[in-house]
């Protein structure tokens, strides 16, 4: 069963003020000034940001010190909490950027490293399943994977649960950007779909690559773990369908930006067959578990659920 | 007249039969076989949701040992017992199995 976290119920927050301005002056801005422009103006708002989000970044700084290893300097845990936050920025600078019409056209060639895995999977025709976790750079990294000739379907919450939302924003402002977004990514399937699996299904029976995030809050089903220092609840419907499709499942991990993105793809990952549902969960959810905090423990300030900004 | 289920051809009737018996297993219903019988949406009986009908999809390929055309990857489509079994009878007739 799942269970949100309750919702802020103040009527307008700081944060539904900030969707505001991205979502109507600044995108529209976006539309009329060159890129450079749009880059330079992100680096003029990145401090005003900073401070409106300091409560979120001692909060991502505090998870970050129990998730990294003991005696991790606090200097390094002030850089990457610091790093954390300003990708938030330049992530949202990219949307904004690749939501013009040919801009996805026009990025530099991403660095693929493991092409090999994904073209050898692709080959077993039997779908591929890309497993990675709320990096930062993901989108860019399936825009640049379609140009490549990688079309990806991205599953994605259209409600995510952030606290930091009044209720003005969850109302108007949220579905709006969900919105926004999907002009970006173009090629997805809502989780609240009742078709979704069916929708993942059909895509990978059909020889298709899907993107899934393992560490995805939206689930009917979950699991709780241990994660990165903490307890953490994992959809297990994943497992189902890697489990009923039979396709080959393989890590991704994506960092940088619009001006250089790379895109690591792992070898497969060897999961130990089960008859039965639950028990397939039980023997490879701490497997698909373990690889994710590798991925986000590599380069922690590319994941953006240390807190929600 | 589709292809036998241990030996015995299967008519519409033992088409529907059987859908409405994979469906029961997969969902765990504990339910009568008339009650079941009775059943002309699946959704009248239980609200399937999105893995449920992946598993349902998976355990009736599997009893009928067919792949299933893409456009019937559909929740409403799926619960249509009418429909699904003309389907399935049709797909037996041209040389699926079930088993």
């Amino acid at each position: 069963m799942h269970v949100r976290a309750p919702d802020n119920q103040s009527l307008f927050t700081t944060k539904d003020l900030l969707w505001m301005l991205y979502l109507f002056p600044l995108r529209l801005l976006a539309l009329a000034i060159p890129p450079s422009g749009l880059y330079t103006l992100g680096r003029l708002l990145a401090p005003p940001f900073r401070l409106t989000v300091r409560t979120q970044r001692q909060r991502a700084r505090a998870w970050m010190r129990e998730a990294l290893p003991a005696g991790t300097p606090p200097e390094a845990l002030d850089q990457a909490a610091n790093q954390f936050v300003d990708r938030a920025v330049l992530r949202a600078l990219d949307d904004l950027h690749l939501s013009r019409p040919t801009a996805a056209d026009r990025l530099p060639a991403p660095e693929i490293e493991g092409r090999e895995h994904l073209d050898e999977a692709l080959a077993a025709g039997r779908g591929v399943l890309l497993v990675s976790g709320h990096f930062y750079a993901n989108r860019l990294a399936k825009l640049q994977l379609r140009r490549e000739g990688y079309p990806v379907m991205s599953v994605r919450n259209a409600r995510p649960p952030d606290r930091w939302m009044g209720r003005l924003g969850r109302s108007l402002l949220q579905p709006r950007y969900i919105q926004f977004l999907h002009g970006v990514i173009r090629d997805e399937v809502h989780t609240q779909d009742p078709q979704c699996t069916l929708k993942i299904f059909q895509r990978l029976r059909s020889g298709g690559i899907v993107n899934v995030h393992i560490d995805a809050a939206f689930a009917s089903h979950r699991q709780e773990l241990p994660f990165l220092g903490r307890k953490r609840r994992f959809g297990t419907g994943l497992l189902e369908i890697i489990r009923l499709s039979g396709c080959t499942v393989l890590p991704m991990e994506c960092h940088g930006n619009q001006r250089h993105v790379r895109i690591r793809f792992g070898a497969p990952i060897g999961f130990t067959p089960s008859a039965g549902r639950q028990e397939f969960v039980d023997n490879n959810l701490p497997l698909l578990k373990r690889r994710l905090e590798e991925m986000i423990l590599t380069r922690p300030e590319e994941w953006e659920l240390w807190v929600r900004l | 007249m589709g292809s036998p289920v241990g030996g015995t051809p299967l008519d519409a009737a033992g088409v529907s039969s059987l859908i409405r018996q994979v469906f029961a297993e997969t969902l765990e219903l504990q339910l009568p076989e008339d009650e079941l019988a009775g059943i002309h949406q699946l959704s009248e009986a239980v609200a399937m949701d999105s893995v449920a009908a992946l598993q349902f999809v998976v355990a009736l390929e599997q009893r009928f040992s067919i792949r299933l055309d893409e456009d019937w990857l559909d929740l409403d489509r799926l619960s249509d017992i009418e429909a699904l079994t003309a389907y399935i009878s049709g797909r037996l007739a041209s040389g699926g199995t079930a088993g």
